[in-house]
Formats: C-alpha cells, sequence, structure tokens
C-alpha cells in the first residue's frame, strides 16, 4: 500500500511537472502589450550593493507617483498609469539576465531601467536587445551602449555620464584651483565599471601633464582601508581619486585616510550628498572632496529638482542626487511614448528618444554622445561641479552638455 | 614598496586590532557550535543589530558611547536568551533545522532591518578621536581602543571559562554533554546561557565597530563570512582557535593588501580551502 501511495505521488509528480513544462512552451516568448504602461527595474536590491539598488528604486517610485498622481499618461486617446516592477539582479551579469527575463515575459514591462553597472546592464541587455524592449541603464563604461565583441545593442540608453564627459570638467577645476595638486592616486573598487573609469582617468591625466603614483583596487564591503591606504599614502598624492566608490566605502576611507594624517584632495564622479556622506566620513574629513552633481542645488538649480529632492526627502529621510538620473530618463520616455501615439513600437519610440529634446526637472535634456557611442544614448544635462568646503557641499563650477560631449582630443 | 619602517609597524598593529575584532566575533559563533552543535547562521546579523543600535543610541537618544556599548550587549544577550526559549530550543538535536532556521532567521532580520532603517550606510561621531603616536608610528586613537577593549571582553570571557562554575559548566557541556548532565549540569540552563553570551559578544562586536566604520544593514553577510574564515583556521569550537584564526586573518588582510591588494581576499579564501583539504579540523579544533 505504502508503495502504491509512493508509486502515485511519483506519478502525479511527473505528471504535473510535464504538464508545466508543455504549458511553458506553448507560451510564446513575446512581450504583450499591457492596459497599463509598466517599467521593470532590474537593480540589486538586496546584498552589499543594496545601497545603490534600493534608492534608485526609490527615485523611480517616488517619480512615478508623481506622475500617476498628475493624472498619468496620455498616450492617443488613452490614459495610462504606470507601474513600477522591481527584480533583484544580485548585481551579477546571471541575475540581471533572469531579472531581465522575469519582468519581460511574466511581468509584460513596456522598458527596463537597469543595471547599476556595466556587468549586469550587460546581464540585461542579453534579454533586452532580442525582446527589442528599451533599456536605460546607469551603467558606466562606453560598454553599455557599445559591447565590445558582442552585438550593438539597439534599444540601450544610458541616464548617468560616464567619466568620459565628466571628468575633463571636474580636473580642469582641480588644476585651476590647486595648481599645485600634480600627483593622483586611483583607489577604486574592484570591478569592470571601476577599472574603465581609471583607465580613462589616466589617460586623461597623463594628457593634461598630472603623474598618476598609485592604482589600488578594494573589494565591494570593505571596510578597513588602512592597509590599502598605508600603500597608497606612502606615494604621497596630492589627490585620491575614486571615481565610482559607494558613498559608505568613500566615507570610510576618507575618515581613515584623514586619521593617517593625508590634507589632500578626493576627487569623485558619482552625484553624492554631503550631508549623508558626512554620516560616515565626517563634516570636517570631506573638505576638500570635487564630485560632480546635477542641478538640483546651486545657482542654476529649477524649482522642480529642488521639489523632488524635497518630495524624496520627506519620504524617504534622505537624498542622493543620483536617483533623479532614472526618474529624468522616465520623464524623457513617456513623452517620447506620448509623441509616438503608442507603446507597441518600440522603433519608433527609439527614433524619438534619438532625436527629440525633452524637459525634465525644469531642464532641457537630450540624447547625445553619438561621437563616442555611435549612436545618440546618453542623456544629457548641465551639470555642476561641487567641493566640500567648511563642511558644505559648494558648487564651484557648471559643465554644460557641449563641454561633456566635445570629442576627446587624445582617442 | 617604498613603505616606512613606522609604516610597516601601523600596518602590522592595524592586522592586530581587526584581528581582536574578527575574534570577537568568532568567539560567540563558535562558543554556540561547541555547546550545541549549531552552526549558527544569524550570528552575522547579530553584529549587524548590535552596531545598528549602537547607532540609534547615539544618535536619536544621545546616549553616551560606552552606555550604548553596554546596553547594546546586554540588549543582544537578551535577544540571545529569547531566540532559544521561543525558537531554537524546540529544534534541539535536528542539526539541520537548525541549521535551516538559523538561515531563514538571518535573513528575516537583514530584511526587516533594511526595510526600517533603509540601506544607506551612517556612521556615528568618533568618541575617541585623535591620533596617538609613538616614536614615529601614529594610530587611529579610536581603532586602538576599539582593541583595548576587544582584548579586555576576550580576557574576560576566558577568566569566567576557567574560573566561573557557570563558565566551567558551559566547558563540561561543550566536550560531554552526556559526562556533563551526570554530573547535574542543566544543559538546558548551559545553552540558555550559551545564546546569552554568544550573541551578546556578537553584539557587543558591532559596537565596537560602529564608531570605525559606517554602519549599514548589509553588513552581516560580510561577517559572518568572515567568522567561517576564522573558525575554519582556528577550529570550530575552540576558544584559542577563534583567537588564532582572528589575528590570522587580520594580519593577513593588513599584511596582504600591502604586496597583492585586493588579492590578499582572495587568498584568505585560499588558504581556507587549502586547511579543508590538509587541516579540515584547523589549528585548535578536534578531528
Amino acid at each position: 500500500m505504502k508503495k502504491l501511495s509512493i508509486i502515485l505521488v511519483v506519478s502525479a509528480l511527473i505528471a504535473a511537472l510535464t504538464i508545466v513544462g508543455c504549458t511553458q512552451k506553448s507560451v510564446t516568448p513575446t512581450p504583450e502589450v499591457p492596459k497599463t504602461l509598466k517599467v521593470g527595474l532590474c537593480v540589486p536590491l538586496s546584498g552589499p550593493v543594496a545601497d545603490w539598488g534600493i534608492p534608485v528604486k526609490q527615485g523611480l517610485e517616488l517619480r512615478i507617483e508623481q506622475i500617476n498622481n498628475a493624472g498619468g499618461v496620455k498616450i492617443g486617446q488613452d490614459t495610462y498609469n504606470i507601474e513600477l516592477i522591481a527584480e533583484d539582479n544580485l548585481f551579477t551579469s546571471d541575475g540581471a539576465k533572469t531579472a531581465a527575463e522575469k519582468l519581460i515575459y511574466r511581468d509584460h514591462v513596456n522598458v527596463i531601467c537597469g543595471g547599476i553597472a556595466s556587468h549586469d546592464t550587460l546581464g540585461v541587455q542579453l534579454v533586452t536587445t532580442p525582446a527589442k524592449i528599451i533599456n536605460c541603464s546607469m551603467a558606466w563604461t562606453s560598454e553599455a551602449l557599445k559591447p565590445e565583441g558582442q552585438p550593438t545593442v539597439p534599444y540601450a540608453f544610458k541616464s548617468l555620464p560616464t567619466p568620459h564627459e565628466t571628468i575633463r570638467g571636474i580636473w580642469g577645476y582641480i588644476q585651476q584651483a590647486y595648481p599645485q595638486a600634480k600627483k593622483v592616486a586611483l583607489l577604486d573598487a574592484n570591478d569592470m565599471s571601476s577599472r574603465y573609469g581609471e583607465a580613462l582617468n589616466a589617460k586623461w591625466l597623463k594628457y593634461i601633464g598630472l603623474q598618476v603614483v598609485s592604482e589600488e583596487y578594494y573589494e565591494y564591503g570593505t571596510k578597513d582601508f588602512v592597509p590599502i591606504l598605508t600603500k597608497v599614502l606612502s606615494q604621497n598624492p596630492d589627490v585620491i581619486h575614486s571615481g565610482s566608490a559607494g558613498m559608505s566605502e568613500l566615507g570610510t576611507f576618507i575618515k581613515q585616510s584623514r586619521q593617517m594624517g593625508y590634507k589632500g584632495l578626493f576627487m569623485q564622479e558619482i552625484p553624492i550628498t554631503g550631508e549623508l556622506l558626512f554620516q560616515t566620513s565626517g563634516q570636517e574629513a570631506a573638505n576638500g572632496l570635487v564630485t560632480y552633481d546635477f542641478l538640483c542645488y546651486g545657482p542654476k538649480t529649477t524649482s522642480e529638482y529642488q521639489d523632488f529632492a524635497k518630495a524624496f526627502k520627506e519620504k524617504y529621510g534622505y537624498w542622493i542626487s543620483a536617483v533623479s538620473a532614472q526618474p529624468a530618463f522616465i520623464d524623457c520616455f513617456v513623452q517620447a511614448v506620448e509623441k509616438a501615439g503608442g507603446i507597441s513600437d518600440t522603433d519608433k519610440i527609439v527614433g524619438i528618444l534619438e532625436t527629440g529634446t525633452f524637459k525634465s526637472f525644469g531642464v532641457d535634456m537630450r540624447f547625445a554622445g553619438a561621437d563616442y557611442y555611435g549612436r545618440p544614448r546618453m542623456l544629457s544635462q548641465p551639470l555642476l561641479i561641487s567641493e566640500i568646503k567648511g563642511g558644505e557641499q559648494v558648487p564651484v563650477g557648471n559643465i554644460t552638455v557641449d563641454e561633456q560631449l566635445t570629442p576627446w582630443p587624445i582617442e | 614598496m617604498g613603505l616606512t619602517v613606522a609604516s610597516w609597524f601601523e600596518v602590522l598593529i592595524n592586522g592586530f586590532e581587526l584581528g581582536f575584532i574578527y575574534a570577537l566575533v568568532a568567539l560567540g559563533f563558535s562558543l554556540i557550535y561547541g555547546v550545541g552543535r549549531i552552526i549558527f547562521c544569524t550570528h552575522g546579523e547579530i553584529y549587524m543589530m548590535g552596531a545598528m543600535f549602537c547607532y540609534l543610541l547615539i544618535t536619536r537618544l544621545s546616549w553616551p558611547y560606552p552606555l550604548a556599548l553596554f546596553s547594546v550587549t546586554i540588549l543582544t544577550g537578551i535577544f540571545g536568551l529569547i531566540l532559544d526559549r521561543a525558537l531554537f530550543r524546540r529544534f534541539y538535536g535536528n542539526d539541520f533545522n537548525i541549521f535551516i532556521v538559523s538561515l531563514a532567521l538571518a535573513m528575516i532580520i537583514a530584511n526587516s532591518f533594511m526595510e526600517l532603517f533603509g540601506p544607506q550606510a551612517v556612521g556615528i561621531t568618533e568618541p575617541f578621536p585623535g591620533i596617538v603616536s609613538f616614536l614615529t608610528i601614529d594610530l587611529a586613537r579610536d581603532k586602538l581602543i576599539v582593541a583595548v577593549i576587544s582584548v579586555g571582553l576576550i580576557l574576560a570571557l576566558k577568566f569566567f571559562f576557567d574560573r566561573a562554575k557557570a563558565g566551567q559548566a558551559i566547558r563540561a557541556v561543550a566536550q560531554d554533554p552526556e559526562a556533563a548532565s551526570l554530573q547535574g549540569i542543566n544543559k538546558s540552563q548551559i545553552l540558555s546561557l550559551t545564546f546569552f553570551l554568544s550573541l551578546a559578544v556578537a553584539g557587543a562586536a558591532g559596537a565596537l565597530v560602529a564608531p570605525l566604520y559606517s554602519v549599514s544593514t548589509s553588513m552581516g553577510q560580510s561577517a559572518l563570512l568572515d567568522t567561517f574564515i576564522v573558525v575554519i583556521l582556528g577550529g570550530l569550537g575552540s576558544f584559542p582557535g577563534a583567537i588564532l584564526g582572528g589575528l590570522l586573518l587580520g594580519l593577513l588582510q593588513s599584511i596582504g593588501t600591502i604586496f597583492i591588494g585586493h588579492f590578499a581576499y582572495l587568498v584568505s579564501f585560499t588558504i581556507v580551502i587549502i586547511f579543508l583539504v590538509i587541516k579540515p579540523q584547523g589549528f585548535f579544533g578536534h578531528a
């Protein structure tokens, strides 16, 4: 009797699995056109870099809530509400690919925001390209828009500038404000994006006559920077550059390097918020950090940027300006879809995104960068250069869109 | 390499400072394993809770650091008692179920804290700012004080296990539960005490690192990974093993970084694999 029961259970299981398998086979992997405009988000929501992914999710949540509360999106004769569906990409290429598959074939999203670095973005694009789904990443390398040795990515866009657009302006400011700074140490996280950024910085620094005295990488989650800083500081740098350090790592090594007697500058290229950085670095230690930012403060800021920052802070209790990057893309995407008169013709929407001018946060934005990326896919907007002075994040310069896009003299 | 002799000393001392903190976390983990044969995967999250509670007490309630450290130690210890009484004792004797429960609990705690306090790293104002200079060696004062407190806690535990009746009873249960039971030792009470001590130590370690580094809700995972390395090197369930393993890992990371940069972390794992092959019981573990 017992044997019979086991056989029956096993048979039932096999039958169930077969049915599920057949059902899955019969599903055509073609994205359906949903009634709601669905935005997929594919970023790390757990693990040591969740503090990058979760703010991105919160930024999009807020923007989508604002768009829906303002009446939604008018496409043709219909009004659509936007729905955000988030998947954790585990900060791996494979995890990103799986997450993108779920978003496209299970949730039928119309667009995917993510990943946040190059390797997870490449994972997303493995799925979005054949599915003809527009993808906007925050990746840092040119690989996200023109992957080497791989098929082209005709539906890929980017919302966050890469070092290619930003470092000339920031180093220009440092050279002008601190002409005595000659030696630079590169200290960054050990991943594809950071190595790309540091290689680009090294190339530019050589061109402008600054000396790279050290190049070191650390693993994500590193808490104790004393050993690596001992090595770096033995070269007596005037500037420590860390392009893509997360807020906690940046804060920790700023604090520890000051404890070790370092008196020089720091430079990095992700929009941060001083107030948040100070929680780990301490206010005084962060003095001398030069970075770029969106126009969410400073003399050229807009009321829309300020309102968004205020609403974000009220809702989530903190503010990092980088969270406005993907909402800016969604604004542009929505405007492009409205112009296209529908959400099913991806190529038409891509064409509008490539050629149109859009308004987001009260700033004129457009997709540019055809000279460098092959097609105009980089969401470009005027940027701010800021420096922490006297414990405050002070605007010290601007980088116009034209300055960001001027071809490099050394490529 | 271009490092001065003073810099080398600083790196070495930093390795010891790091090592004592690793040792403290691993001691709690080893203790639970030694007495209850429990692979307590929640340990890293208790460390995170310690750091987070310390941050909250200091920033929200303006408590002085020493009081926050003491309170966190007691709080996490009491949490250990509750966990033992309400949850884990239902599974004693079933190692696999306990392992899964501790793993699930780790995820629940990590995600709940993430939801409650957000993903961003935070920090507390240094309670002991400044540098201590000795000859030409400069050391961060806060790190030095934290290392001294860590050593103090380790010595206090050692004293407790050697001299106190309850400590000796814990050792007896760890060595031979049946013989201990025949001697009239109540294993159930000893397990509760072990949970209290183990989680109190993990919480204290979290509170100790809070002023040194940033505090985030994701810090528990890497702490657990480091703990695994320490106990594999030193020997699971061994008091001196946890200390030796902790110091080895601290020195390896501190000195290794000078020579091979970020590869030092990979070397830690390589050594763990080598140990698992040639000396799976670690330096002080039982075969």
